[in-house]
């Protein structure tokens, strides 16, 4: 998997709403058949019959928002989805300009200026320096607010573990690249739909627009799992951990996986002599939005630490694992439970 | 990268090396090497490198500090994760969820620092409740990787080009410096020293001015520049009550900081040649010291020639390339006119 194209696309710019790099890359990558629907997804349909499975993973990843200048050039910000304000400080971003990428940094004020140790900083009290000395210069580089921010990506390898920012999301782009390739090759019998969806981390805006089209029986979205595991303070509500196999959301907020997608994913899995975890999270899930549709939904993780910094940290064996689950799942489309071939009770609801 | 100015793949290379104080043998030796054959060069017992040039005539030192602030290994813990202490002065909240190097005897390994949720109480995002998550998961399995206590760390230092002429990078502060004295140097070494010079680049200032008192009671000098940053409060959301210079406004003539005040004879001369030359200055006070305290006691007239430098001590800090164009072309004016310099009382 070490893939020029996984470095381009963990390390893609890809703020909420504005995703338009990882679409080229997943477009030049998977040809002429992908289609763009207008809230930005991404979809490739493979095979006919049923059941309908779509398979989803987001391409956003959470960023900034430039809203506007100051007169000492500053380029006031503020977040786009759930940005951990803490780690704000010293960070490399690149503003999304009509004219290509404008890099800037978020800068404190040093020790030496500073009597005693600093205190919190939030993104109120915070500027990207882009280096302009007044609004002029900024807007003579092409920072004209309101435009989009992504966060600097650093993308490496570290003792089996991959590390980067968003990398446990992209991954599950990717692998959805390579099944892609797999279901073109051998197209199965049954109607699939890959999605890479938009707008995720802003409230699931890509997927909650796919689901309102009511095209699909099945659900399986891929996603990260953010785990804490003896990193935090406090006793875990998630005994999730990082190298230990793919994730089955069960519980994301109220929802819950759909038993029937639970029992056919772990059949699949003892299958293949794949390892599962359980997780539980107050984190949301696409496959909730498919559900609420009428359609049987699951969740399949990878398990991330340090979930939304620069160094989301996803284990290797992880992505291995998912990627050969994925592959028993398509083989056995039409072993999930509830579900017979050709037959669909509610399609045309 | 590319950084456009003279000689500016000197300088990009010397951003890219480690050297937390302490641990500044990959600065030193690409040093050594770019100053190879221009005079005589001596490393010190503690690790300075000095560069020896001309016989006659008061003797004066320029000096730049090559180390730069990190973190140290202080413990391993049985599942894998690395305690640490700071090497030098650093805000908490610039080493939260960074990556970081490790630095063994076998090699470099690669790690983050850890970010405790959000949700956790306060107190537990400061730097004693953090660690280095090098992705093992026992002691046994770090210590495989050559991990042990005491191993320097440094911080992501891939830097960047903002507008042209903004350069932002983990390990600035001082390695423009180091890069500004191979420049001098090379400038003096072309034609007749006028005076008996000093090159010296020193170590484990960001810990104490440890080398440069070391280079202090071993030496006597009439006259020392120190070429080092200026920390600025000319910066986006900084309160202007100290330190106020603008980037992009030419060197800092750094007058008074915590640590010393400058000598206002030297000031003065300096002013007057940047003036003759339409090289721009400006004057200063700031927090924060320099290699000039323990220097200046030994009885020489002192001036840091300083940069304005934003978000010091960060993965951002940042200079005008400007700036240190024109530092350069001062120091060199220094060097050609050093018969004038005002010695003695």
């Amino acid at each position: 998997m070490d893939d020029p194209f996984l470095t381009a696309l963990v390390t893609a710019p890809g703020p909420p709403g504005f995703e338009d790099e990882v679409r080229r890359l997943l477009r030049s990558a998977l040809g002429d058949r992908v289609v763009e629907d207008t809230i930005g997804n991404l979809l490739l349909r493979v095979g006919t019959g049923h059941p309908r499975v779509v398979f989803c993973a987001h391409m956003d990843t959470v960023g900034l928002l430039a809203v506007g200048l100051d007169d000492d050039g500053a380029v006031r910000f503020r977040p786009l989805g759930r940005v951990d304000e803490a780690i704000l400080p010293g960070r490399h971003v690149r503003i999304l300009t009509p004219r290509g990428l404008v890099p800037g940094v978020i800068g404190i004020a040093p020790p030496h200026l500073r009597e005693g140790g600093g205190t919190g900083a939030g993104w109120r009290d915070l500027a990207i320096d882009i280096g302009a000395t007044d609004r002029r210069e900024a807007e003579a580089l092409g920072v004209r607010p309101p435009l989009p921010a992504a966060f600097a990506a650093d993308f490496f390898e570290m003792q089996e573990h991959w590390v980067g920012r968003g990398v446990g999301d992209r991954l599950c782009c990717y692998l959805l690249v390579r099944l892609a390739r797999r279901l073109q090759a051998d197209p199965p019998r049954a109607s699939v739909t890959l999605a890479w969806t938009a707008q995720n981390e802003v409230g699931m805006r890509g997927a909650r627009a796919l689901a309102a089209r009511r095209e699909h029986d099945v659900a399986v979205h891929l996603a990260a799992f953010g785990t804490t595991e003896e990193v935090s303070p406090d006793p875990p509500t998630s005994y999730v951990q990082v190298g230990q196999g793919p994730v089955i959301r069960a519980r994301a907020g109220d929802a819950l996986a759909s038993p029937q997608a639970v029992a056919w994913v772990e059949r699949a899995a003892a299958a293949a002599d794949i390892r599962l975890q359980l997780g539980f999270t107050a984190g949301e899930s696409e496959a909730t939005l498919f559900q609420e549709t009428g359609a049987i939904g699951i969740s399949l993780n990878l398990a991330v630490r340090y979930l939304h910094t620069d160094v989301e940290i996803v284990a290797r064996q992880d992505v291995v694992a998912l990627e050969r689950l994925l592959e028993q799942l398509v083989d056995h489309l039409h072993q999930i439970p509830g579900r017979s071939d050709g037959i669909d009770d509610h399609s045309d609801c | 990268m590319t950084i456009p100015i003279a000689d500016g793949h000197l300088l990009a290379d010397l951003l890219v090396l480690p050297g937390p104080s302490g641990y500044e043998t990959p600065v030193r030796d690409f040093i050594v090497r770019c100053v190879e054959g221009l005079g005589t060069a001596h490393v010190d017992p503690i690790g300075n490198l000095t560069v020896s040039l001309g016989a006659d005539g008061p003797h004066v030192l320029f000096a730049a500090h090559m180390d730069e602030v990190g973190l140290q290994v202080t413990y391993v813990e049985e599942n894998g994760l690395l305690r640490f202490t700071k090497i030098g002065t650093i805000d908490d909240r610039v080493i939260l969820g960074t990556p970081v190097v490790v630095h063994t005897a076998h090699g470099s390994v690669h790690g983050v620092t850890t970010v405790p949720p959000a949700s956790a109480p306060p107190g537990a995002r400061t730097w004693q409740a953090l660690a280095i998550d090098i992705g093992v998961r026992s002691r046994a399995a770090a210590e495989t990787l050559g991990i042990v206590p005491g191993l320097p760390v440094t911080f992501r230092r891939q830097p960047v080009l903002l507008n042209r002429r903004y350069l932002s990078g983990w390990a600035l502060d001082d390695r423009w410096g180091c890069f500004a004295m191979i420049k001098l140097l090379r400038h003096a070494a072309h034609g007749i020293p006028k005076g008996r010079l000093t090159f010296s680049w020193t170590v484990q200032e960001e810990v104490g001015l440890r080398g440069a008192q070391a280079l202090a009671a071993r030496h006597r000098f009439d006259v020392v520049f120190v070429i080092d940053g200026f920390v600025t409060s000319a910066a986006p959301g900084h309160r202007r009550f100290l330190a106020y210079a603008e980037l992009g406004r030419g060197p800092v003539l750094r007058l008074v900081d915590h640590g010393a005040i400058a000598s206002r004879r030297l000031a003065a001369w300096v002013e007057e040649l940047a003036g003759r030359h339409g090289i721009p200055v400006q004057a200063g006070c700031t927090g924060g010291e320099t290699d000039g305290k323990p220097l200046q006691m030994t009885g020489a007239h002192m001036l840091p020639l300083a940069l304005a430098m934003r978000y010091a001590h960060s993965a951002v800090q940042m200079l005008h390339l400007d700036d240190l164009e024109h530092l350069i072309a001062l120091g060199q004016a220094i060097l050609d006119e050093l018969d004038g310099v005002p010695v003695g009382v």
